[in-house]
């Protein structure tokens, strides 16, 4: 790992204006991320995790989202400050996406060679024979027969097959960051634990640095190296996977592994989250 | 797919077989062949001429079965039209005695020549005009946009001819008036203005329809992704979201491909084209009703037509679906073997009832039944009680509704809404100055009169017509006897006067259709969507029948055989337009009737009657209300397009449809005579553009994906 981080985030937040009021979805968060280095962001539904991964690349659609203040600093760069077309060229190339649900995620009507490709095309302009390039992506996810599978439409293929089309999609352009935004949470177990695999596998091969963003802590040891608990748009915890895992500071960090049921652990009613005493401690 | 394709071929007979019903119940039946032949020939002609005239064209034979001995049993009316229609053998106008084949095989290329051009253009500007309003989504743009959008299909159609051809024909000479001639080249100048007209008077619609599709397609998940891989804005449209929309706007577009061939009854009337919707509109003139059943007939197939294409271009559009692949679609309908015999069996009793009713309509005609109701209609202490009623009514709807969570929250947002507001306010203004007309009261003399009658009293009437303002009449130099802000009419009538009277025909039309449409259409729905199987099947057959003829020909049908009435335009129009509504509510109710509360519901043992009632109705009521706002701005428009037809209410009326239709001949007076037209169409703009902007903000404010 280097010494540099590629991607530091500086009190960051973000408002969402709605007819009800401005809600702060994201209120002041900051962290650094490494070349190759994994973070897991944990937090429950409506933490402000999914709105800060897609942040990155500036994705969410404003109006109504509103950047209130800080900086997104990509090797320096300011995100936030970016014009367009600087924007375009970061999206995909350096920062890339895997989102949650791959059966809407993928556009119905182009096959998935037409939409690797496309990211091919706007990326590395220089690739002679993209099916071949298409193939080598195919083949790294784990997709059996790829040369047969060029020509298929989304709907042709399983949902864990469909995540890995976008997981190729998003290596085709060697990105050195992936935003994986709740990778697994559409798929069912068995599946999860493979597309888990898989990223832990593209981890070792592929140098890359992985955001990963989840509710679920079962998934992210032996995948993230740091730990960034978000509670109310706000980083309640950060620190190495051993440490919060091991050692939890926070009561939300807390009550959120505990919240994981165990095998063999004696029958009990998995743990609840009290909000108001959780608040009232974080004041 | 093939199997399907060919479920939905084999589903054609079925349809045209009940339009064929149909049309034949309306020009046989409701109204017997002797009444019409007397209308043609003369009132004065001999029983035997107009027996004469029946036996030249068949139409002396027995109705339904031949009982005489000497002839063969199918030798009747019905059997010889059925027959003749299904082998596509057209016969012969009941005026002319033309070849109805002949001039229909002619009709059709004139049409055409104007129709075809229009919809590609029209389908080009509205989806490029979308597209664009699609891209600077949520700006002022867009929403002057979609406001534009608005006004322009809330203008009368007429109005747009009459512009066009008094601006670019009359005044810039660029086209001329009127003619056709396509036996040479020079003869594409007579195309040009129809065919823009054609354009701008779907534009609107069409582009607020296809902005909504695209708006819905960029909001999925997919173009997030594209976004996340880098593709530009423009990319972004015109390849993934264009290719998605257009898929969609199958549904929308190609079923009405094959109805072009009918042609435009206003536009070609009025540019003199010799086409088929010029046949029909000198045929509805004359009364040539063989005319008329012929082009419902073809309307009909043409539209099965059509929507067996739909099929074919989505199978060929949408890779999700493939040859071969078992796919039901929305319009997706079961084997019908079963409604054919079922059909089969109930036809023949369904027939002698109908029959039997009509022979005791058309003995009451003059006599007691329709006599009573139109008196009980004409009771000005109902009228009064009935205005009254409704008013309350809607007030006690809003405030008890006021109290649900959904409708709290609409109207929550609707008070935020100005422009939503100031609609509502307009139509009330509106239905405040229909109520004046409608209230009635007894003067000293113990005439009835109504509260705007009183009110504007103090305005005299004149010899005949004067110019807004004006101190003398228009013609010679004869002092008014009043100040008249818009003029008077030919008949010396103040056009105000005579503009705010017509308020209440238009609202009284769209105010007494609604009351029918709505709760038919609204129980159908639910019932269709909620009971399902066999409840379904017959609903869903009854309005493809019906959906399957072009409205306006409908329309025209039956008050042509109904005669001019205001009791008979609202059920035409009743008859004609609840599909929609049952079409919305029952795939409203089905969606519901999957989710849990329902399944609940159930499980708790409640009766179907509850279900329905406090659990289904409440949740689908909000689109009923829209669905009744801006079904009313279409009923406004249709009666004055019905009556500029000349299949309208009554001489004498006071209506904004005989207003704009007498304008037509005015317009080419010297001086121009242009008050009438522009009070007329001005108000009937403003009643339409408010229903509609009012519509539009009750559906934002409903929006369950807002906020």
């Amino acid at each position: 790992m280097s010494t540099t981080p590629i991607l530091e985030i500086r009190n960051l937040a973000i408002d969402f204006a709605t007819e009800t009021g401005t809600v702060e979805a994201v209120k002041g968060i900051s962290f650094s991320l490494m070349a190759g280095e994994t973070l897991a962001i944990v937090g429950e539904s409506g933490s402000g995790k999914s709105v800060t991964g897609l942040a990155l690349t500036r994705l969410l659609p404003e109006p109504p989202a509103i950047y209130r203040s800080g900086q997104i600093l990509l090797h320096g760069n300011d995100i936030l400050k970016m014009a367009p077309r600087a924007l375009r060229s970061i999206r995909g190339a350096k920062i890339a996406y895997i989102f949650q649900e791959p059966s809407t995620s993928l556009n119905p009507v182009f096959t998935i060679r037409s939409q690797i490709a496309e990211a091919l095309h706007l990326h590395r302009p220089d690739v002679q024979d993209i099916d071949a390039e298409v193939i080598k992506y195919l083949d790294l996810v784990g997709i059996a027969d790829p040369q047969k599978r060029l020509h298929d439409y989304p709907h042709q293929l399983s949902g864990g097959m469909q995540q890995r089309v976008m997981i190729a999609m998003a290596l085709s352009c060697q990105p050195e960051l992936l935003v994986a935004d709740e990778p697994t949470t559409a798929l069912d177990v068995t599946i999860q634990a493979q597309i888990m695999d898989q990223l832990r596998e593209l981890k070792k091969r592929v140098r890359m640095a992985i955001i990963l963003i989840t509710h679920n802590f079962g998934i992210i040891s032996g995948i993230a190296d740091h730990v960034a608990v978000m509670f109310r748009g706000k980083i309640v915890e950060y620190g190495t996977t051993r440490e919060v895992l091991s050692n939890p500071q926070h009561p939300y960090t807390r009550a959120l592994i505990d919240c994981i049921p165990q095998l063999g652990a004696k029958r009990r009613r998995l743990t609840t989250i009290d909000h108001a005493a959780l608040e009232a401690t974080s004041q | 797919m093939f199997s399907y394709l060919l479920r939905r071929i084999l589903y054609v007979p079925l349809i045209v077989f009940g339009v064929m019903l149909l049309t034949f119940v309306l020009s046989f039946v409701v109204q017997s062949p002797e009444e019409r032949a007397r209308g043609i020939l003369d009132k004065k002609a001999t029983p035997a001429a107009v027996q004469n005239y029946l036996h030249e064209r068949g139409y002396d034979k027995p109705v339904l079965i031949n009982t005489s001995p000497n002839a063969p049993w199918h030798d009747s009316i019905f059997c010889n039209e059925m027959t003749n229609l299904a082998c596509l053998r057209l016969g012969k106008s009941d005026i002319t005695g033309e070849s109805l084949r002949e001039k229909f095989a002619s009709g059709a290329c004139p049409s055409l020549a104007i129709t075809l051009p229009a919809a590609v253009l029209g389908l080009f500007l509205a989806v490029s005009l979308s597209l664009y309003l699609v891209l600077v989504r949520y700006s002022t743009l867009d929403r002057l946009g979609t406001i534009g959008c608005v006004v322009l299909m809330s203008v009368v159609p007429m109005l747009y001819i009459f512009a066009g051809q008094s601006l670019f024909a009359s005044d810039l000479k660029w086209f001329p008036v009127s003619g056709f001639d396509l036996t040479q080249w020079s003869g594409v100048r007579f195309l040009i203005l129809p065919i823009l007209i054609f354009c701008v008077i779907n534009l609107g619609e069409e582009t607020r329809i296809y902005r909504a599709v695209f708006l819905e397609e960029i909001a999925r998940d997919y173009v997030r992704t594209a976004r996340a891989k880098g593709v530009d804005n423009n990319r972004l449209l015109f390849t993934h979201v264009l290719k998605n929309g257009l898929i969609a706007l199958i549904t929308l577009v190609v079923a009405h491909l094959p109805l072009l061939i009918l042609g435009s009854l206003l536009i070609e009337n009025f540019f003199g084209i010799p086409g088929l919707g010029n046949l029909l509109a000198s045929a509805l003139q004359s009364g040539d009703f063989a005319v008329v059943r012929v082009s419902v007939f073809l309307g009909a197939l043409l539209y099965q037509a059509g929507l067996i294409a739909t099929d074919i271009c989505y199978a060929l559009a949408d890779p999700r679906i493939r040859l071969g692949d078992h796919q039901e679609t929305e319009s997706a309908t079961p084997w019908p073997w079963r409604r054919l015999a079922l059909l089969a069996l109930c036809a023949y009793p369904l027939w002698l009832a109908l029959s039997f009713l009509a022979k005791s309509f058309s003995s009451f005609q003059d006599g007691a039944i329709p006599a009573t109701i139109a008196k009980v209609f004409a009771n000005h202490w109902f009228q009064n009680f009935l205005v009254l009623t409704i008013f309350t009514a809607t007030a006690f709807f809003l405030y008890t509704n006021a109290r649900n969570e959904v409708w709290h929250r609409a109207l929550t947002r609707l008070r935020r809404d100005l422009i939503g507001l100031t609609a509502g306010a307009v139509i009330l203004l509106y239905l405040f100055i229909g109520a004046l007309e409608t209230l009635q009261w007894p003067d000293k003399q113990g005439d009835w009169k109504s509260v705007l009658s009183y009110l504007t009293a103090s305005i005299p009437a004149e010899e005949t017509y004067s110019a807004p303002f004006a101190k003398v009449l228009l013609t010679k130099p004869t002092k008014l006897h009043g100040t008249h802000p818009l003029g008077t009419d030919a008949l010396g009538k103040d056009v105000l006067v005579e503009t705010l009277r017509a308020c209440r025909t238009a609202l009284l039309i769209g105010g007494l259709t609604s009351l029918i449409y709505i709760p038919i259409g609204t129980i159908l729905g639910l019932a269709s969507g909620y009971f399902r199987r066999r409840t379904d099947e017959v609903i869903t057959y009854f309005y493809s029948v019906v959906a399957s003829v072009p409205t306006i020909l409908l329309l025209v049908a039956i008050i042509s055989v109904l005669g001019k009435s205001f009791l008979s335009m609202t059920c035409a129009l009743a008859f004609t337009i609840w599909v929609g509504v049952c079409r919305l509510i029952r795939g409203e109710t089905m969606r519901q009737s999957g989710s849990q509360y329902i399944s609940a519901a159930r499980a708790l043992g409640q009766t179907h009657w509850r279900i329905l009632t406090r659990h289904l109705l409440p949740n689908v009521m909000h689109l009923v209300l829209i669905t009744f706002i801006l079904g009313f701005s279409n009923l406004v428009l249709f009666e004055v397009i019905l009556s500029y037809l000349g299949v309208g209410l009554p001489v004498g009326t006071a209506s904004w449809g005989a207003m704009i239709d007498g304008a037509r001949g005015e317009l080419t007076r010297e001086p121009v005579i242009w008050w009438n037209l522009a009070a007329a169409s001005g108000a009937l703009f403003g009643l339409v553009l408010s229903l509609n902007l009012f519509g539009d903000a009750l559906r934002r404010a409903f929006d369950p994906k807002r906020g």
